[in-house]
């Protein structure tokens, strides 16, 4: 053999199997026997997940399924770690090892019988030209990847075939390429340019209305439609300043320094500098600054006339407020009657203290001449009323003092003590409006020193201050509207420049979007926009370059595969015919069709869809009539000269598995076979194989001690 | 892997000129190159490579198109 044969397997703690075991495979036939779960998957999956690790179980490929969620590391086992010996085509040892550290993660390295040891994964796969999805269709024959070949959908069918052929790297190529859509980039660059284009054309609309409106509006002031041109608009700012030039000559003012535009260019700095030189011309005129400062005077004197007049009712009423005061009495009058009322309170409190003190004695008295005075009846002095005790007589002495002499005076006092009270408030009234009457005659005679000062003359008692302003006021309005005429002419010359300016502005704007229109209607004569096309032409080249590109790798892996479907197209239906023996359809033909991949079976005069005709052990017959002619193919791309054949007799009869243990004998010549199988009859008939091989027992499997792994025979058969 | 050649005979019928070969055939070797290491994604990375730098350049082109006519 000319490629890499596997010649042993260690795996310790590995999904079913615990403890360390070591399996030697160099024969060209392998068997591996036992029951359903015993651990004879978990030996032919170790193959894989040491060369390509984690990644295999990320795999989705057609109906497996066995890999969703796969535990990798036993449990109950040691670390889990795989090592391959492989025997290279120059007879030397190529180790791989593989240590699990997480269900993303291991420790991987390889090395070549005295090379150095590596731990890139590409370089081995290079080195081995193979990938997991390749290992998983074209080494490693799972049941259902069979199955797949023949009736799963016509992508997955595709996409085995494929692998078995080695195109599956062209074809993700291809894919790849065709997924980034070349089509798209230029529709997406297509939509930019119609969204400019769109803009372009709202401009040029946007632009013929401006130009409409304000030529319209420019008519409507005399402008003739031959004069809405730049020329046009140049000849207007021309007259514009010969009108405002003539204007300073008339009145004999500077002539404005302002230049008249050179072209339609210069007319906007011509615009900006012109209303400073018209307002020059305005603050300059001698009849606008005497109006200006009549009109200030006029307005001024009559603030004056107006405040004047206010002051003389502000101290009229003052006054008025004054006079018509209740207490007529002067504020001294009204003191000395304060002071009267306060003499006579004092004595009116001198005389309550009095009685109080004699009261006090006769109490007094009356308690010490209680006790000596025998009870009788006592008449009251005042009133004549008997008692009979002395308490009571002192009692009725006391009512009578307070009821006719102290509530008599308290009354007095009260009365006294409100008139000083209203007395003062008076006072202060008056005060107040005395004052009043005294700041706004001061304030009016302010006013007279303004006016007089205003008017510059001397104003005497006996002249009225209105009637002076009014005089002057109606003087100032007579000069003023003698000056009307004249300034009415002035202002319509001013107001014609300012309308002039506007007029300037719409020449402006006419002229602006004239130019506008004139550069988007020559758009294609644009540098920039003709880079824009260049560059639409650019990637329209490099799009098409995209397409044309996947058109020629679709090409060409069609061609490839056609080239190798024809190499061993015999070879599949031989097979097939070798293993079916069918009387009606004995040929069985894979073609490449727009679709995929088409397979049919063949007899001399006929050729029909395989599918569905095909019993599920025929169908199982025709993929490994597939895979096996082409895994015996010098097609094959990948440089591993094994296939592991897991469980390949499922649903086939007898006469088959002996058929396909003949065609297994056959390709032990060319191939290394590992054939897996829980088939008794299939197990005989491959052990039956006049074969170098070995074949091995699983067994007895239990949780914690894995499967017994037993070499049942190792037979070498010599050429004779 | 397959040669550039093989790719470019299959299409060069449709091909406009030599220039157009050059650039698929250094097109095919970047892209496969790209593949080699990236896979899939090399060869999104590698075409929208050049991809993303036309459109840069077409964007800017028309910021400077609408520039230009002072329109926007």
């Amino acid at each position: 053999m000319s490629e890499f044969t596997l010649s042993k397997l260690e795996i310790t703690g590995f999904r079913g199997i615990t403890a360390r075991c070591e399996i030697a495979l160099g024969k060209p036939l392998t068997i591996i026997f036992g029951q359903n779960r015993n651990g004879k998957s978990s030996i032919t999956n170790a193959v894989e997940w040491c060369l390509f690790g984690p990644e295999v179980a990320k795999i989705s490929y057609g109906d497996i399924r066995e890999r969703d969620g796969w535990e990798v590391q036993n449990l109950n086992g040691p670390t889990c770690h795989v090592q391959c010996e492989f025997l290279t085509p120059e007879g030397r040892i190529l180790t791989v090892r593989r240590t699990y550290k997480t269900a993303r993660t291991s420790d991987f390295s390889y090395e070549i019988e005295g090379g150095e040891k590596s731990t890139d994964e590409k370089k081995l796969h290079a080195l081995l030209r193979i990938s997991p999805n390749d290992f998983l269709s074209s080494v490693h024959l799972h049941p259902e990847i069979v199955r797949s070949l023949i009736v799963a959908r016509p992508k997955e069918r595709k996409e085995a075939i494929d692998r078995l052929l080695g195109l599956s790297e062209l074809r993700d190529m291809v894919d790849a390429f065709v997924s980034q859509k070349p089509g798209d980039w230029i529709a997406a660059l297509d939509q930019k340019l119609a969204v400019l284009d769109a803009r372009l054309t709202t401009a040029l609309s946007d632009k013929k209305r401006i130009i409409d409106d304000e030529s319209m509006d420019l008519m409507s002031r005399g402008i003739e439609k031959t004069e809405l041109t730049p020329e046009g608009a140049q000849r207007y700012a021309v007259k514009v300043l010969d009108d405002l030039r003539g204007f300073a000559s008339q009145y004999r003012l500077t002539a404005p320094a302002v230049q008249p535009p050179a072209d339609f260019a210069g007319i906007q700095q011509f615009r900006t500098q012109l209303p400073t030189s018209i307002q020059k011309l305005r603050n300059e005129h001698p009849a606008l600054a005497d109006q200006g400062k009549y009109l200030i005077r006029k307005s001024t004197l009559e603030g004056f006339r107006s405040s004047h007049a206010n002051q003389i009712k502000n101290v009229e009423s003052a006054k008025v407020a004054l006079t018509s005061y209740p207490e007529k009495r002067s504020v001294e009058e009204l003191g000395a009657e304060v002071s009267s009322v306060k003499q006579t309170l004092e004595g009116i409190k001198t005389d309550i203290g009095d009685v109080a003190k004699n009261a006090r004695v006769l109490s007094e008295a009356l308690t010490f001449f209680k006790d000596r005075v025998p009870d009788e009846q006592l008449a009251c002095p005042v009133c004549g009323e008997t008692t009979h005790s002395v308490d009571q007589w002192q009692a009725h002495i006391q009512q009578e003092i307070a009821a006719r002499n102290l509530e008599p005076l308290a009354a007095r006092k009260q009365e006294l003590t409100e008139k000083i009270s209203t007395l003062e408030q008076s006072i202060e009234a008056k005060k107040s409006l005395l004052k009043k009457a005294t700041d706004e005659t001061a304030k009016l005679i302010a006013s007279v020193k303004t006016i007089e000062k205003a008017l510059g003359r001397t104003i005497s008692e006996s002249d009225d201050p209105i009637a002076i302003l009014t005089a002057e006021i109606d003087a100032l309005a007579t000069t003023l509207s003698s000056m009307q005429e004249q300034i009415a002419a002035i202002n319509l010359s001013f107001s014609g420049f300012q309308d002039a300016l506007l007029n300037l502005d719409r020449f402006q704007r006419v002229g602006k979007a004239q130019q506008e229109m004139a550069k988007i209607e020559a758009i294609n004569e644009n540098d920039t926009y003709k880079g824009l096309q260049a560059l639409r032409r650019e990637a329209d080249q490099y799009a098409e370059d995209a397409e044309r590109l996947i058109e020629g790798l679709k090409n060409t892996v069609n061609k490839e595969a056609q080239q190798r479907l024809a190499n061993v197209q015999d070879a599949i239906s031989a097979t097939f015919k070798r293993l079916t023996n069918r009387p009606d359809y004995p040929g069985l033909e894979v073609s490449l069709a727009p679709e995929g991949f088409v397979i049919e079976l063949t007899s001399q005069s006929d050729t029909t869809r395989a599918v569905p005709i095909l019993n599920h052990a025929d169908i199982n017959c025709a993929a490994l009539s597939i895979f096996l002619a082409l895994a015996a193919s010098s097609q094959i791309a990948h440089r591993l000269g094994m296939i592991i054949l897991d469980d390949p007799s499922q649903s086939l009869d007898i006469v088959c598995k002996k058929n396909l243990c003949s065609l297994l004998s056959d390709l032990c010549g060319s191939r290394q076979v590992i054939l897996a199988t829980a088939d008794n009859e299939l197990h005989k008939f491959a052990d039956e194989l006049p074969k170098n091989k070995v074949s091995y027992t699983v067994r007895d499997w239990t949780p914690k001690g894995g499967p017994l792994v037993e070499v049942e025979a190792a037979a070498e058969v010599y050429a004779v | 892997m397959v040669n550039a050649n093989e790719i470019l005979d299959s299409i060069r019928p449709q091909l406009r000129d030599h220039s157009q070969e050059t650039r698929i055939r250094d097109l095919y070797e970047r892209t496969h190159t790209a593949y080699e290491t990236d896979g899939r994604q090399g060869i999104k990375r590698e075409l929208e490579a050049g991809w993303v730098d036309l459109q840069k350049k077409f964007d800017a082109a028309i910021e400077a198109v609408k520039k230009d006519t002072g329109l926007f």
